[in-house]
Order: structure tokens, then sequence, then C-alpha cells
């Protein structure tokens, strides 16, 4: 036990040590959820009025002015026509009852939707009934489902499997073959599996403290909040750990790769995870969802991000037991596996 | 051509390491660009929603509501839910609003959806006419007059497309080129950022350094070299690219758009090439260069509404990304419907390619000179036998 304790130091204490691995594990997490924040603050905001130009003499001109929704320009003619082409309005109500817009968005369906209703409103007066405006008809239930949220739990979904980089250290501190200090170490009485055992645990507990770490920044610092649930969380973000070092443990092990070619390696294949996860925008994550809806159910950092989401959002548990076996089990093989190719052997030469 | 020889060894040397990682960015060029591919008219369509409604008892109310909403080609889903099940299906994106109603008649129904955003205004917006309009034609006997009800309804505001003259392509074209260019220039970014700076490392490690200063090699074609080594693997990078990008682009495309698309990106280029270069000479640490692309690229990526429109990034991040070349780029593709529109952002480029290759030659001045001094104080004559 004194062996493991101290080999569980040792791990820690060179992961501290080495500034690569404290930038990948803190300061980059830190900085890319900062940027995301930032980035798509505005996007949380309510829906912006939408800038339109209304013709001189529109029969709605007046009533257009009143709706909160529209931001009504002052102009006519071809300075409408040159704000309508440098983006700057959405659309303009001509006099002669059409609305003239760019394209076929949210935003020019919703300035139809206005024009329409005017219009049908004028219908319905016009056969001797009437609207009432003062009745509400409908409640409005909100759903957290901006891009920010889904971006960031995409973002901690990878970041979660960033003890990824734990994993292959640890492969490259005993493979003889892969480092000259694993090659000195393998000529010296140190138990291989208590050595790696002693990595594994002390990689979980780095991985999981730095994911809490961001689940905390986010929570205080940009007041996103996925700590709702605690408890779950903190076992999901367990797994996801274990899982990560699983996968670094077994890239490492499975082939004579230098250190140098799976770091990248692994930071672009968790780009890629999390890309399809939504961390680039919902669009590719719809792409993926209905062209390869499997590649999503089985996608680590999608099965982690959902979960954080659902969870700590919705406050819903589907899916929550399923994909935590699944990262558990998933782990304990790559474990396994990475062991079988770990197990001692000679090399004729290092 | 010594150089630039070692320069291509050193690249198939490590193209283990280099493949894998070009492979997978490739594969995400083509994601982000296929996830924002779009129809191609000129005819104005409304936002068509997929909405799922759930009710205990199919009633009248439910009926007319869920008809008027098929008739506006918005697709309708009837199933019993809870709110908890209705949040989960819009979380994973199946649909975008869903409409509540309860057993009791007094109890308003509820429209769930991010209220925040467009669609979610116009679910609640349409719910919230259809039932007003409703309640106008609610007869004395308190049925409904379902015919004039449904009439009014039909009535739509007419909506043209103001589609230029000059115009070459359409909106909808343009929106799948600004999304496949921009994950084309994000991955493009991130790759010359990555290899460029460790193929330069290579050129300055002990040894390498060493017997490259005292080789009767002119400096001037040795500079010289490294670039068309960089230029040679910024260009491939990007022709590769612009390939996979024009799968996603060619069914919305016409050829003039094209070509205007591919002279923005030939500045861009440019740029990337500058930018690769200063990271070159500012950092030869390993980790430090993997760090600085991965951050740079994806960092920048962000600010500039390349994965996202530039309109919901905020304003105060755009005034940020307004220093770097990406910014000008995107806005290029996005006006790339008139070639006018585009020159300036074009010509914003070459300015910045200009500013970069002046700091990278600045910078390589002082490197060299910097690594020049320590090595002859230290190391290089021993190194060399003298």
């Amino acid at each position: 036990m004194r062996r493991f304790c101290s080999h569980m130091a040792l791990n820690a204490k060179m992961s501290f040590k080495d500034k690569s691995s404290l930038f990948w594990s803190f300061i980059y997490p830190i900085l890319l959820l900062t940027l995301m924040v930032i980035a798509f603050s505005g996007v949380q905001t309510e829906q912006k009025p939408i800038a339109v130009a209304v013709e001189p003499g529109h029969p709605f001109a007046d009533v257009f002015r009143q709706i909160k929704m529209l931001d009504v320009k002052d102009v006519n003619g071809d300075e409408a026509f040159t704000l309508l082409r440098d983006k700057d309005i959405d659309g303009i109500y001509r006099v002669d009852g059409v609305l003239l817009v760019r394209g076929s968005g949210v935003n020019e369906t919703i300035l139809r939707e206005i024009g329409s209703e005017l219009t049908k409103v004028s219908s319905v007066y016009a056969a001797g009934r009437s609207l009432d405006f003062t009745k509400r008809y409908v409640e409005r239930g909100d759903q957290k489902e901006g891009m920010l949220y889904v971006t960031l739990s995409a973002s901690l979904g990878m970041f979660a499997l960033y003890g990824y980089f734990s994993g292959v250290l640890i492969v490259h501190h005993m493979q003889a073959n892969l480092s000259p200090l694993a090659a000195r170490l393998s000529t010296t009485p140190i138990s291989r599996i208590s050595y790696v055992t002693a990595g594994l645990v002390s990689g979980v507990a780095m991985s999981s403290l730095q994911t809490i770490g961001l689940l905390f920044y986010l929570k205080w610092v940009w007041k996103v909040d996925y700590l709702a649930d605690p408890w779950r969380t903190l076992l999901l973000v367990l797994a996801a750990s274990f899982f990560g070092i699983a996968i670094g443990l077994f890239i490492g092990a499975s082939n004579k790769w230098p250190l140098k070619a799976k770091v990248p390696l692994g930071v672009a294949l968790m780009l890629l995870l999390s890309a399809a996860s939504g961390m680039m925008g919902p669009p590719m994550r719809l792409f993926i969802e209905n062209k390869l809806p499997w590649l999503n159910r089985y996608n680590p950092v999608n099965m982690i991000s959902r979960t954080i989401y659902r969870l700590n959002v919705i406050g819903s548990t589907t899916e929550f037991t399923e994909n935590i076996l699944i990262l558990f089990i998933a782990g304990v093989v790559l474990c396994v596996a990475s062991l079988l190719f770990m197990r001692k052997r000679q090399f004729k030469s290092l | 051509m010594t150089v630039l020889k070692t320069y291509m060894k050193l690249l198939v040397k490590n193209s283990y390491a280099v493949l894998p990682f070009f492979v997978i960015f490739m594969v995400l060029s083509v994601l982000i660009g296929q996830g924002v591919g779009g129809g191609s008219t000129q005819v104005f369509q409304a936002t068509r929603m997929d909405v799922v409604i759930s009710s205990s008892s199919e009633n009248a109310l439910v009926s007319d509501f869920a008809t008027w909403l098929e008739s506006q080609g918005h697709t309708v889903t009837h199933t019993m839910m809870t709110e908890k099940e209705a949040r989960e299906e819009i979380f994973l994106e199946r649909v975008q609003a869903a409409y509540l109603f309860s057993d009791t008649e007094t109890e308003l129904p509820v429209v769930l959806a991010d209220q925040k955003s467009g669609a979610g205004y116009y679910a609640g917006a349409m719910a919230e006419t259809f039932f007003r309009f409703r309640d106008a034609y609610r007869l004395e006997d308190g049925t409904i007059d379902r015919a004039s009800l449904f009439e009014v309804l039909s009535q739509e505001m007419k909506v043209e497309i103001d589609a230029p003259e000059d115009t070459d392509g359409t909106e909808s074209g343009v929106a799948t080129v600004v999304g496949s260019m921009s994950g084309a220039a994000y991955v493009l970014l991130a790759v010359s950022l990555s290899v460029l700076p460790l193929v330069n490392e290579a050129f300055t490690r002990p040894g390498v350094f060493e017997r490259s200063v005292t080789a009767p090699y002119k400096v001037n074609k040795r500079v010289f070299e490294l670039y068309l080594g960089s230029g040679i693997v910024v260009f491939v990078s990007a022709a590769a690219l612009f390939g996979l990008s024009f799968i996603t682009m060619y069914h919305y495309i016409t050829p003039s758009h094209l070509g205007r698309v591919a002279v923005n990106y030939l500045a861009y280029v440019l740029c990337v090439l500058a930018i690769g270069n200063i990271v070159s000479n500012l950092t030869r640490n390993r980790a430090a260069i993997s760090a600085i692309s991965t951050v740079f690229s994806l960092g920048l990526s962000f600010v500039s509404g390349a994965f996202v429109p530039q309109e919901l990034v905020s304003e105060s991040v755009l005034k940020v990304s307004k220093a770097f070349p990406m910014y000008y780029y995107i806005r290029a593709n996005r006006n790339s419907l008139v070639w006018e529109d585009m020159v300036p952002d074009i010509l914003t480029q070459l300015i910045f390619f200009a500013v970069y290759v002046g700091v990278a030659i600045v910078l390589q001045r002082f490197a060299g000179r910097a690594r020049k001094t320590i090595k002859t104080t230290t190391s290089l004559a021993s190194d060399i036998g003298a």
C-alpha cells in the first residue's frame, strides 16, 4: 500500500511538473470556455428587434412603429434598397403591400408573419368582428436551448476526456521502447501493475478535479449552472475521467508512435468528436444526428455532454445510468487491453 | 535546393504524425461544410418548423390548431408527453417547439421553446395569432365559424426576394459557401500553425543549425527555400480543403461565384502562410507550438464567426475579431454575390498579409541574431571542432 501511495504521489508530482500537461488540463480549457462564453454571450440576450424599412404611405406604417419587435427605419427609395443590400435591414414593407426581403430566414419569416397578421386583422374588422388584444392566449415556457448551452456542454464533454493525456504519459513512463525514462525504469524492480494503477487513480482524481473546477468556474464566473444535480454530475465526471485515461492507456500502449504524434492525435480526435456533439455550433451536430445517428449515440463526448445538460438544465436522468455503465465498462475493457500490450517482454535493443 | 529537399524529407519522415492529424481535420472541414448545406431558390420560403402537440384529449381547438400549422407547412407530431419529455425532444433538436395543452379548458396552453431565439418567438406568435383569431370567430352559441376563420387565416402578405441585377447566385448558396469555406479556413489555420512551426523547429535543433550556418549555402537562399517549403505545405493543404469544400458547394454555386470565392480564399491563404511564419519565428518549443496552434485557430474561429453566423457573435467580440483577417474573409464570403462588395474585404486581407510578412521578416532577423549570439558564445566552436 505504501508503494502504491508513493507511486501515486510520484505520478501527481510528475503531472504538476509537466508544463504541457498543466496547460492542456487547466489553462487551455479555461481559455476556450472563456472565449466561447464571451463570443456567444450576445446570443443569450433577447431576440433583437428586426430592422425594417417602411415606405411612406404604407397603410400599416403607424402600426409597425408601435410593434416592439420591429426597429423601423425612416428611409425610402434607393436608400432603403442600399440598406437591404448592405444587410442593415431585413426587409422593406413596400407601399403596394409587398414585403421585399433578401432571403428566407427566421427574421424574414417573422416580418411576413407580422405583415400577414395585420392584413388578417383588417379583414376581421372589415367583417364586423373584433380581436381581443388584452387577453393572453398562451403561456410561454422557456427552454434554455441556446447555442451557448450546447457548445459549453460539448466542450465540457471534451475536457472531461482530457485524462487521455495522463493515460498516454503513464504508458510512456512504463514501456521501455517508448522513452529513455521508461527504459531506465524497466531495469528497476518497480511493480508495473502498482505503477499503472497508481497512475490511473491519480489521473482520474486530477482529471475529475479539473472538470469540477471548470464546472465551478462556469457557475461562479459566468453564471452557467451545470451543477444543479451535483452528485450525479460528479459520478458522470468520474466515469468520464476514467474512460479518458483508459483511452490514453490504450492508444499509448497499442503502438510505437512517439508522444509528439499521440498528443496532437488526441487533440484532433477529441475536437472532431466534440464538433460532432455541437461544440462548433448546432448545424454540424444536427447533420450528424440526421445522417450518422449511430456516431453520436456512441460518441463519448456527446454522451457526456448530453448527460451533463440533461441532469443540470432539464433535470432529467434519461440515459444517465446507461451512459455511466457504457463509459465504465468500455474503460475497463480498454484498461485490460492496455495491460496486455504492456505486459513484460524482452527487447533485442532499445 | 538542399534545404527544400530536407524540408520535404522531414515532412515525409513525420508523416505518421502529420497524416492522421491532417485526415481528422479534413473530415472536420467536410462536416462543418455539410452542416450548413441549403437549398438554392429565388422564391421566398417561410421558416418551417417541426413541432409537437401534446394533448390528452382530441378536442376541436387542438385539431383546428394542428390543421392550421400543417397548412402553413410545419411538420406536426401528435403525441402525449410531459413537459420534461417535451424539453428532452427540444434538447435533442427533434422539434423546435412543443405545444402542451392541459386537460382543463381554463389553463392556457404552454408553448415550450427557446424564447430567446427567433424560432421561439415565431412559435409563440403563431399560437397567439391563431387562438386570438379563433376567439374572434366564436359565434353566439359558442361554436366556431371555421370556414370564415380559415379563410382569414389563409391570407398572407406577398413576399419577394430582392435579387440585384449584378447578383450572381442565391442567398442560400451564399450560406453554403460561408459554412463550408469557414470550415476550410479554420482547418487550414489549425494545420498550418501546427505543421509549419514544427518543421521549422527541426532546422534549429543543435547540430542541424550549426551544420547549416557553417555550410557554404547562402543565407538568403536557405530562408527562401524554407519559405518555399512552407508555401508548398500551406497551398497543398489549401487546395485539398478547397476541393473538399467544393463537394459541398457545387450544387449551389455558379462558376463565376466560385471564382470570386477562390480569389478571397487565396488572399486568406496568403495571410495564413504569413501567420505560420510568424509563429515559426516566435517559438521553437514543440509543446508551445501545439498550444498556440490549437488555441489561436479555435479561438479566432469562434470570435470571427466561422462556426456560427457573425450576427450571433456579440458586438464587442466582433470588434476584437476585426484585428484578424479571418473576420474579413468570412465577411467577403457573405458578400460574395456581388464582386464589388467583396473587394474591400479582400484588399484588407492583402494589407494584413503585407503587415504579417513585415513582422515575420523582423522576427526572423531578431530570432536569427539571438541564436547566433548564443551559439557563438557557447557551443558552436566546440561543435564544429575548432
